[in-house]
């Protein structure tokens, strides 16, 4: 397998908003990282995971409505290879082409395309149209599977604000997920899930959230409890744990030797987290 | 529920059994099914509690803009991969019967960190599909679970 998937990473973080004349974007290494401390490199825009995807205007699209689209709504554009779930006594599906192509990077792995392991465990399948034409075709034939389950009333992130009403497609023997937008039949994600994910999903038809842990996805939430201070002084004022710095360790029970006597496996350590 | 190793090895080698029959234990036996997930999940919460540093470490990292958000969200994959690996091979060690983890017991405090994994990998998965979760507010809800990781490792 390979290794050592070095991403290129060209958002340094934020607050760097001030441009480095020494620093061209094209050149990321031209200049000793010392200029950097004067003239900090400067991303134009952030990228985030995704944003390389190319997607083409359909002709019956026009130029203004276009340019007016979210990424998301770009994703879900009609494209020439996207295709259609249509099987007896179910709701028709569709599986997109854009989000297709968008989803393969993370999550061909489960539908066995090639993919590589990186230094932090995940996979990588290479985001081209090939890879996204066969997890496409993969889960359109999910429903031919051996042991699969129609979840037509299921929930994509139930009890958060961006729950949606859901179908999903699941692979009882692989634990592996298709969701697609009920409103639209539209496929939106899949993955392989955990054993409480399954047990979740086959119990209530719902899948992910809902457990409360983030603010991102708690319903209603109110104002104060998403206020935004100084991070350092929130962590300690409630109980602190360890210090905000590099050299920090989190402060309770480290790793017991579970994973290396047992599964024998070493537990990671901060280099790797910083360069996966 | 009280972790039963003995039975949690005969429901999986009875899941084994149906699999190569191209059979379920879902379809076939419900409840039998659930009874297995909660042994599965005993084991994967005690997983996922072996792993706590690492993950907290890795919540640090993005706090303090060690590393930005899209690697962050690469990282929470992987953590969620390598759990879901490190089950099967448990289970595997189960199904042999290994001397490595006779009278094993999934640590009570495991528990505590229910559900965590499932809603930080949504985060990510949010942060990567939506145009309005920036990452301000992708910053904050983190934050915020970072918090409430560590009040819940402090509850007694």
């Amino acid at each position: 397998m390979g290794e050592g998937f070095v991403p290129n990473n060209p958002n340094p973080g934020w607050g760097l908003d001030r441009p480095n004349p020494f620093q061209p974007p094209t050149a990321e290494h031209r200049y000793p990282p010392a200029y950097d401390l004067f003239f900090p490199r400067r991303t134009p825009s952030c990228p985030r995971p995704g944003s390389t995807l190319q997607i083409n205007r359909p002709t019956t699209t026009p130029y203004e409505e276009f340019v007016g689209l979210t990424k998301e709504e770009r994703r879900a554009l009609p494209h020439s290879n996207d295709m259609k779930i249509i099987h007896e006594g179910r709701p028709d599906l569709e599986v997109g082409f854009y989000q297709s192509k968008f989803k393969v990077g993370d999550h061909g792995a489960v539908h066995d395309l090639y993919y590589t392991v990186k230094a932090n465990g995940g996979t990588k399948t290479e985001k081209t149209d090939d890879n996204a034409l066969k997890m496409m075709r993969s889960i359109v034939d999910m429903p031919n599977r051996d042991n699969v389950r129609w979840f037509e009333d299921g929930t994509y992130q139930g009890g958060t604000d961006r729950g949606f009403e859901a179908i999903h497609i699941y692979d009882l023997d692989k634990k592996v997920i298709a969701v697609f937008k009920k409103s639209t039949g539209k496929f939106v994600t899949t993955c392989e899930l955990t054993a409480k994910e399954d047990a979740e999903l086959k119990a209530t038809g719902n899948f992910g959230g809902g457990k409360g842990w983030f603010s991102g996805q708690v319903k209603n939430l109110p104002p104060q409890q998403t206020a935004v201070n100084k991070f350092e002084s929130d962590v300690t004022g409630i109980t602190p744990i360890s210090p905000m710095d590099e050299n920090s360790s989190p402060g309770f029970t480290p790793t017991s030797s579970f994973e290396s006597d047992v599964m024998g496996i070493t537990p990671i350590d901060n280099s790797q987290l910083d360069n996966p | 529920m009280t972790y039963n190793q003995k039975r949690h090895i005969e429901l999986l080698k009875r899941s084994q059994d149906l699999k190569n029959q191209k059979k379920n234990l879902f379809i076939e036996n419900q409840e039998e099914d659930f009874e297995l997930s909660e042994y599965n999940i005993a084991v994967e919460e005690h997983i996922f509690w072996q792993d706590r540093d690492q993950v907290a470490l890795l919540m640090e990292d993005f706090l303090n803009k060690k590393i930005d958000g899209e690697l962050f969200c690469d990282q929470v994959y992987g953590l969620r991969r390598k759990l879901i690996n490190t089950c099967e091979k448990f289970k595997l060690e189960l199904i042999s019967s290994s001397e490595k983890i006779k009278d094993f017991q999934p640590d009570g405090r495991s528990k505590k960190l229910s559900g965590f994994l499932t809603d930080l990998y949504c985060e990510c998965e949010y942060f990567a599909e939506a145009e309005d979760y920036q990452n301000e507010k992708f910053y904050d809800s983190i934050k915020n679970g970072f918090l409430n990781f560590q009040k819940a490792l402090n509850k007694e």
